[in-house]
């Protein structure tokens, strides 16, 4: 019950967030030309919002919308009103399972609501005004965001997912064995879920941030790299930050890199 | 008696060993022969004679031409002597007939000294076969590590970069790949991963200088810090102009100002 109530007032959230916003909203679908077979989606922009979630479908939904800016009464200049320009470019490619989406008007922060046949490997790129969310996909996801976070949930496959000013949270149901993967940010927290029967080999470093997990690592000791300078005659030793890691016995390298902010390897 | 019988008992009479009934015999048949008594007779002169006969001295001249004969042929095989293979063939032919102890001995040494002739052959070759086959695994890692790299998938790239450590460290082709792979992958992860890969290989005076220049090239500040990283391990000094060049340039992160400034202090 309590469950419930609070899905509730989730839900209202969000509605009252999608008013707020006062979005103009459209829908472009694709099928595709394949299938049943897996599909690709890119979609590189400079600001805006992306989100993928994986449905049952054979095709390829895109919801694409803009902020408006609809205050027109207070927007006046010179005695004459703002007129929205609202208008913005955008482009669906689909060839051979592979969809491309592009935006002409790189300027204007597009959020996209994507919806994609489970089976389908991402390629997301956002810089500024928005945040990377996916959900429920199957695949090889590489995300990248400069200015927001990276949520990944229910993921099947690999991902690849680096961040500047947000966190990274993934929560895989199950990963593809023989992938590496990597996961980086620079001022917010990397917090990554595996299966509990994942094998790999974690590499990790964190300058400023601490490390946290609940799986059982056999940690390498790195030897100090002792180095000779011939001409000015002395020794030096360093050592490797990186902590290695290997998880139920090593396996494909995982990088986990971070500035400020912590890491979490949890296990389900 | 018959002529033959007679003549034989003659010469046995002759000789002096023949017994008295023979001699007996023989007599009554030179009397009752006169033709074989005119033969007795002459040949017991020619035996009477035959005693009478000297042995000759040997001349002093005889032993002279002995020598010279003698000498004559030590001269001719001084000339040409016996060749040493065939005196070698001689002597292990005569130890060859001794006993049987050195046979089996030099049989079962020869056996062993072709044994150890064919293992060694056999390590040579195979030794050889693993060089190949190494330089041949090799060279399918790095066209494998390429195949990948132009794959569209991140995470299939960051696999080839990865490869890069199990490869040949002095190989400047795999240099090469890992500085096109930093300047221009788009993905931030394999670029990240390949300054740690090029790190690896960093003994290199060269490839160190490159890293480091390349920090003046790369907008993410995830991987200048990384470069930042390598350059404060490898303690290079000549990257303080590379680091003051870079703090001149405008929109580098605050963070990444901040250790750039402090890396120059470290150096």
């Amino acid at each position: 019950m309590k469950k419930a109530i609070i899905n509730i007032f989730f839900l209202l959230a969000i509605c009252l967030q999608v008013s707020a916003q006062n979005e103009e909203e459209q829908t472009i679908t694709v099928p595709l030309s394949n299938p049943n077979a897996p599909s690709k989606l890119k979609l590189h922009q400079v600001s805006g919002s992306i989100s993928v979630t994986g449905h049952n479908g054979n095709n390829v939904i895109v919801k694409a919308s803009t902020e408006q800016n609809n205050d027109s009464k207070i927007e006046k200049q010179n005695g004459m009103f703002r007129i929205p320009n609202n208008a913005y470019n955008l482009s669906v490619i689909e060839k051979e399972n592979e969809i491309n989406i592009s935006s002409g008007s790189p300027n204007k922060a597009i959020n996209y609501k994507i919806m994609v046949p489970t089976q389908c490997s991402l390629n997301l790129h956002t810089v500024n005004n928005g945040d990377i969310y996916v959900e429920n996909v199957e695949g090889e996801i590489e995300t990248n965001n400069v200015n927001g976070k990276i949520e990944l949930k229910n993921i099947s496959g690999a991902v690849v997912a680096s961040t500047i000013n947000g966190k990274v949270e993934v929560v895989f149901t199950k990963i593809n064995e023989e992938v590496p993967m990597a996961f980086s940010s620079l001022n917010g927290k990397i917090d990554v879920t595996f299966p509990a029967n994942l094998k790999a080999t974690a590499k990790i470093r964190n300058e400023r941030g601490e490390i946290y997990s609940d799986f059982e690592m056999e940690l390498k000791k790195t030897e100090p790299l002792v180095e000779k300078d011939e001409g000015n005659n002395y020794k030096k030793y360093s050592i490797d930050k990186w902590v290695y890691g290997k998880i139920n016995g090593g396996g494909p390298e995982f990088l986990f890199k971070n500035m400020n902010g912590n890491i979490y390897i949890r296990k389900q | 008696m018959t002529y033959d019988e007679a003549k034989m008992l003659m010469l046995s009479y002759l000789e002096g060993d023949l017994n008295n009934e023979d001699t007996a015999r023989l007599d009554a048949f030179i009397n009752a022969n006169p033709a074989f008594r005119q033969e007795f007779n002459s040949t017991k002169n020619l035996w009477a004679n035959l005693n009478q006969l000297e042995t000759p001295e040997p001349s002093a001249q005889s032993k002279e031409r002995f020598h010279a004969m003698l000498k004559g042929y030590k001269e001719g095989m001084e000339a040409n002597p016996i060749p040493w293979y065939e005196q070698l063939f001689k002597q292990i032919a005569t130890w060859w007939q001794g006993s049987y102890v050195p046979q089996a001995i030099m049989g079962i040494a020869l056996l062993l000294l072709g044994l150890q002739i064919g293992y060694n052959l056999q390590k040579g070759k195979s030794e050889n076969e693993i060089n190949g086959l190494a330089k041949e695994v090799q060279e399918m890692k790095e066209m494998m590590m390429l195949a990948l790299l132009e794959k569209q998938s991140a995470s299939q790239r960051l696999k080839a970069v990865n490869m890069a450590y199990e490869m040949d460290n002095q190989n400047s082709r795999i240099a090469e790949v890992l500085f096109q792979t930093l300047a221009n992958d788009e993905n931030i992860n394999v670029r990240l991963a390949a300054v740690e890969a090029i790190f690896q290989i960093a003994d290199q005076a060269q490839v160190r200088q490159r890293l480091i220049k390349s920090l003046l090239e790369q907008e993410s500040p995830i991987v200048q810090s990384a470069i930042i990283d390598v350059i404060i391990l490898l303690q290079e000094k000549q990257a303080n102009s590379t680091i003051q060049s870079f703090l001149k340039k405008e929109n580098i992160n605050p963070a990444i100002r901040e250790k750039a400034q402090n890396t120059l202090k470290q150096l």
